[in-house]
């Protein structure tokens, strides 16, 4: 489904309820915030968690179909290590998915700060030949710091889609396809996109009926 | 069965299938758990021989060979070699089977004649055994007496053993039907770490 096609059924669909007019300057803001939404949805909501279990009801990669919807924004990337073991953070990086030696595949584990000093000192399994990693502000910090480089798989901010126009010449807005940018995510996945921006529009318009139609495709699926 | 296939199967035991990159039961760990598996294995093989058969041995199965250990000089006339892991408290000979030392041309000694503890006190004040070398196992270190410069042999030593716990692709040197043993002793100890909470909070306390 092309970004037109998508911002056709959206329009549609407000105005089928003649709930008003989305321009491309709001659909371009709200849709890239809507497929936001939907990685972090993806991603695990922490806001789920209960009490003694921290696991949300949607979990990163708990399952092959919840991972095969991320995978169109899970990238592969070789980090260059500095001497003092500090690899800066991709551009758009959003969260580790794996990480890896760049030689022998040995995987390199996530540590929090508290328990770096039982890390560096474990003797059944030293940092030597069992790397580890933190995540420090600016970037990832390594031990030991001589790896050089590391593989990592990571979930990347999905690239900003646009609904780029040209202007007739009657000053309406005409799709133009060659600097348009599509949704990465498929065609089935774009559905649950949208609800999330009608939900949004809802919002925007204190329109109850687009809210109430929106939600019931988040939880109820299409 | 080698290590690393054990250690393998034990995880996949523990975490329900394949560990993931967050798993923390890593196989180093397991097999530090390993060599205690084995002597509580061995043990058992000693108890059940002693009441079946009432001579309490343990099977072939349960024995290495360990060869090329340096001797080193310790005091005179006594000389010091470290063996590979500390005997097992099993029977009168602390489950070491036999010691011998070979010299450069490959000439391998008879076994040499183990001391208890108790012993090496009596033995102090007796003439030394013709052509015999006498050693008393301590700890990690073997003791042994005798004039001769022991520093230019090697020992070597068929102990109790569970293998080479530094080569994970070595075989786990017992038996088949102690197998059981070994993995319930582990699943176990495993079993108990993974059921304790983690300490989440870094609050500058303790769980409790």
């Amino acid at each position: 489904m092309t970004i037109d096609e998508f911002y056709s059924i959206v329009k549609v669909i407000l105005n089928k309820n003649q709930q008003g007019y989305l321009s491309p300057e709001k659909f371009n803001l709200l849709a890239n915030a809507a497929q936001d939404e939907w990685v972090a949805y993806l991603s695990g909501e922490f806001q789920q968690y209960q009490n003694g279990r921290s696991q949300p009801r949607i979990s990163y990669s708990q399952n092959s179909t919840i991972r095969n919807r991320l995978t169109p924004v899970i990238y592969g990337y070789t980090l260059n290590i500095d001497s003092t073991g500090f690899a800066t953070y991709m551009g758009d990086y959003l969260q580790v998915d794996t990480m890896w030696t760049i030689y022998g595949s040995n995987r390199i584990r996530q540590v929090d700060q508290p328990r770096l000093f039982s890390f560096i000192n474990s003797r059944i399994d030293p940092i030597a030949t069992n790397p580890i990693y933190l995540l420090e502000d600016r970037g990832f910090r390594f031990y030991p710091n001589d790896l050089v480089q590391a593989k990592v798989e990571y979930v990347r901010n999905p690239p900003r889609v646009e609904w780029a126009y040209n202007l007739d010449a009657d000053g309406r807005p005409v799709y133009d396809a060659v600097n348009s940018i599509d949704f990465v995510f498929y065609d089935t996945d774009l559905f649950d996109i949208m609800a999330r921006l009608l939900r949004q529009m809802g919002v925007s318009l204190q329109a109850n009926e687009v809210s109430q139609y929106a939600n019931e495709i988040k939880t109820q699926g299409q | 069965m080698d290590r690393y296939t054990y250690i393998e199967r034990t995880l996949r035991q523990i975490y329900g299938g394949q560990p993931s990159q967050d798993s923390e039961i890593t196989i180093n760990l397991v097999n530090t758990w390993l060599n205690d598996a084995v002597a509580i294995a061995a043990k058992q093989n000693y108890k059940e021989n002693l009441q079946i058969e009432g001579i309490g041995y343990l099977n072939n199965s349960f024995y290495t060979t360990f060869k090329g250990i340096a001797i080193t000089q310790d005091e005179n006339f006594v000389y010091k070699a470290t063996l590979p892991e500390i005997p097992l408290g099993i029977g009168r000979n602390e489950a070491i089977s036999n010691l011998r030392f070979k010299n450069s041309l490959n000439n391998i000694s008879y076994d040499g004649i183990p001391q208890s503890i108790a012993q090496t006190g009596y033995a102090r004040g007796q003439r030394a055994i013709p052509n015999k070398i006498e050693y008393s196992p301590q700890g990690e270190f073997v003791l042994i007496y005798t004039p001769i410069i022991m520093t230019q042999y090697t020992m070597q030593v068929t102990m109790v053993s569970g293998g080479d716990s530094t080569d994970l692709d070595s075989t786990i040197n017992i038996p088949s039907d102690y197998f059981p043993v070994i993995v319930e002793y582990i699943k176990a100890q495993l079993a108990f770490e993974k059921a304790q909470p983690q300490d989440v909070n870094n609050d500058g306390r303790d769980n409790k």
